[in-house]
């Protein structure tokens, strides 16, 4: 088996090492003897219809997702039939936002999204930085831990569902609880980390999507993930602390 | 003058009181106070003393610089102050100043300053200091939940130059695309000193992953790069426009550097000593002789013994400095044999977000056939992370508690040792080695 991962803007929008993310999805793979194809694809270069089972874009600074934004227009149709068709799609922050309608920055213009999540983004005065745990109703455990860094608030609006439930830290926008957007396998969130390192069932959910549509229903082998899952533990201990109003002078 | 004067005698109380309570440290709270009791305290004190500011900042190397630079002006019998504990915000250099004078404000002998500043400061360094040098050493990726992100410190340091004294010398590393075009910017051309480093020191042609810089800071188009040092320090010009890295006029051909600075970044940092002790019109003889006597500063590339074994403590702070640290340690043939110790922690100083370690090339020890030891609030996170380098799982051994983790290092086989620690695991890492008195110098070093 073989997947043929698109790895949207690798270098712009490569920040707060989101790169992690793709090795996550190439070492889960490797391990199951699933050869994976990593395609990074920089502005201007072709993205053709079917030409990938699984995508992913990670966050990026101001400057850079201006040109991300205007590139990102051009692909918006067939984004959008993949998104469609359910190849299974992961965005973070700066992608996160503009595969919304919208994102308005302070100053300047609007930047226009994709709308492939029926939400926009706003800037906001406040940053929204901190470690971030979330309950998720498809993923078991239910948990999904990361460190979010923004300071737009996205607002969902009726036909996207929130990723998940915001337990510790800030999500979607500070104020409705909810952090990142589900449309049919499409994915978005704020949470950097790497996520997917620290939240292997997340990763494997991604993989089993990707080998679902290209061939039918395959049962992933357990890995061994004890390390993964010590991890994910411990960073809920420590996330528990840092957003406690005490003990996170300690 | 009352305001000052009375600011000075409550901060100088302060720091007795600092000095006699068993707290350590005590390099902060007396300049804190005093900045809070008068805003202008530093541009009042220095102007008072007409004391000569040199500023030192960037991401990486102001520390190394500064000491070296210090060790220079020493060999010149120059006498000169420098906020030398760590303390690189603003209260850090007021309590440098409320120590160095005495009650009435006044410095003795000393009109010469050295300034290391934190790059998220320096604007305001620049403002209230009115420096006579100032120097920009690099512009990494850095604790992006503090600073944010690296356009927001490249825009605050342009704003920062537009409060630089005319008549001040400006120094920056031209093998940084930012610094370049940040002093593109500065109307007077002629007061600046550049420096890079020569292409035959390079061994690369492509940046890494977690490079920076990689687009034109002028129009945005992407970079070619000719030579790559590390990182995205290079030889480069723009795909699109005519910016470009030009003739710096100072450039470094070969690299006979002193042993107690291994590694290129050490060949910047030597560089940029250079650059600033030549616009004090210091003797070329004496620079070289000062730099062969060089010790280096804690935590940066400091060794003890440990079981009678030598071991080096060198400071890894973001994806840049950890790269070059292991790129020295790869080319010694010491990364993938000799007993290694990580520790990252997460406090504030070290920068709350981990994901840079994504960041890093851990890829390079990948072949390692020995164990290795992971510590520190995050140590799992570590471990992850070079379980997905590919370093086989069994070799990483993950103990949170430095305490321990020193232990086992004594297991490990080989010499010499290193321990790679974030900023507070240092401290931390120095507090207990102390303790066990397996190092003796004290903050002030």
């Amino acid at each position: 088996m073989k997947l043929i991962i698109a790895h949207l803007y690798p270098r712009l929008m490569n920040i707060y090492g989101d790169r992690g993310n793709i090795q996550a999805l190439k070492y889960r793979c490797q391990q199951r003897g699933i050869t994976t194809l990593i395609n990074q694809i920089r502005p201007q270069d072709p993205l053709k219809p079917a030409s990938f089972d699984l995508l992913f874009a990670g966050g990026g600074q101001d400057q850079q997702q201006l040109i991300v934004a205007q590139d990102l227009t051009k692909r918006k149709k067939v984004l959008h039939q993949a998104s469609r068709q359910g190849i299974p799609i992961l965005t973070i922050c700066g992608s996160y936002q503009l595969f919304g309608h919208y994102f308005q920055p302070f100053q300047g213009p609007k930047l226009k999204g994709i709308g492939i999540f029926d939400a926009y983004t706003i800037a906001s005065k406040q940053r929204k930085i901190g470690n971030i745990l979330i309950k998720t109703n498809f993923l078991t455990p239910q948990s999904l831990i990361g460190f979010e860094n923004h300071s737009g608030n996205t607002f969902l609006q009726k036909k996207t569902q929130p990723l998940g439930k915001v337990k510790l830290g800030f999500g979607n926008n500070g104020q409705d609880k909810t952090e990142g957007a589900i449309i049919n396998n499409t994915f978005g969130c704020y949470l950097h980390g790497s996520l997917l390192p620290k939240n292997p069932h997340f990763t494997d959910h991604l993989i089993q999507l990707a080998l679902k549509q290209k061939y039918g229903s395959v049962k992933l082998k357990p890995l061994n993930d004890q390390l993964e899952w010590q991890t994910h533990h411990q960073v809920i201990t420590r996330t528990k602390k840092t957003s406690h109003s005490l003990l996170k002078y300690l | 003058m009352i305001k000052l004067l009375f600011s000075l005698f409550i901060a100088k109380l302060i720091s007795r009181l600092c000095r006699l309570l068993p707290l350590g440290g005590g390099t902060a709270l007396p300049g804190l106070i005093a900045l809070k009791l008068d805003s202008s305290f530093l541009t009042k004190l220095t102007q008072k003393n007409q004391l000569q500011s040199i500023i030192i900042t960037g991401t990486n190397g102001k520390t190394t610089t500064s000491r070296l630079l210090g060790t220079i002006l020493q060999t010149n019998s120059t006498p000169y102050i420098h906020n030398r504990a760590g303390s690189n915000l603003l209260r850090g250099i007021a309590s440098t100043l409320i120590n160095q004078t005495n009650l009435l404000g006044q410095l003795t002998t000393k009109k010469l300053a050295i300034w290391e500043v934190d790059e998220a400061v320096a604007p305001q360094a620049i403002k209230q200091l009115q420096p006579q040098i100032l120097l920009f050493t690099n512009l990494f990726r850095d604790q992006l939940d503090r600073y944010g992100e690296i356009d927001t410190v490249l825009k605050n340091w342009r704003t920062g130059l537009k409060s630089l004294p005319q008549t001040a010398c400006l120094i920056v590393n031209l093998d940084d695309p930012s610094l370049n075009y940040l002093a593109s910017t500065w109307p007077h051309q002629q007061k600046i000193i550049t420096f890079g480093l020569s292409k035959n020191l390079s061994s690369k042609t492509s940046p890494s992953h977690a490079a920076d810089a990689l687009f034109c800071p002028k129009c945005l188009k992407p970079l070619h790069f000719s030579h790559i040092f590390t990182s995205h320090l290079g030889h480069y010009r723009c795909s699109n426009c005519s910016f470009k890295r030009s003739q710096p006029q100072l450039e470094l051909k070969s690299s006979s550097q002193p042993s107690s600075l291994p590694g290129l970044h050490n060949l910047y940092n030597l560089l940029a000593a250079t650059a600033v002790a030549q616009a004090l019109n210091i003797n070329q003889n004496i620079i070289n002789q000062a730099i062969k006597a060089y010790q280096p500063a804690f935590g940066r590339a400091e060794s003890f013994k440990l079981a009678k074994l030598p071991t080096n403590i060198l400071l890894v702070k973001n994806p840049a400095g950890f790269n070059t640290t292991l790129e020295t340690l790869k080319a010694k043939n010491h990364l993938n044999s000799k007993p290694l110790l990580l520790i990252l922690n997460d406090l504030i100083a070290d920068g709350t977000d981990v994901s840079w370690i994504w960041d890093v090339d851990f890829e390079y020890l990948k072949s390692r056939k020995s164990p290795l030891i992971t510590s520190g609030l995050r140590a799992h996170d570590l471990s992850l992370r070079l379980k997905y380098a590919g370093l086989k799982p069994q070799l990483i051994i993950t103990q949170p508690s430095i305490k321990k983790a020193l232990k086992k290092l004594q297991s490990l086989k080989g010499s010499p040792g290193y321990i790679l620690p974030t900023y507070t695991a240092m401290l931390k890492l120095r507090q207990i080695l102390k303790q066990q008195r397996l190092i003796h110098s004290t903050w002030e070093d």
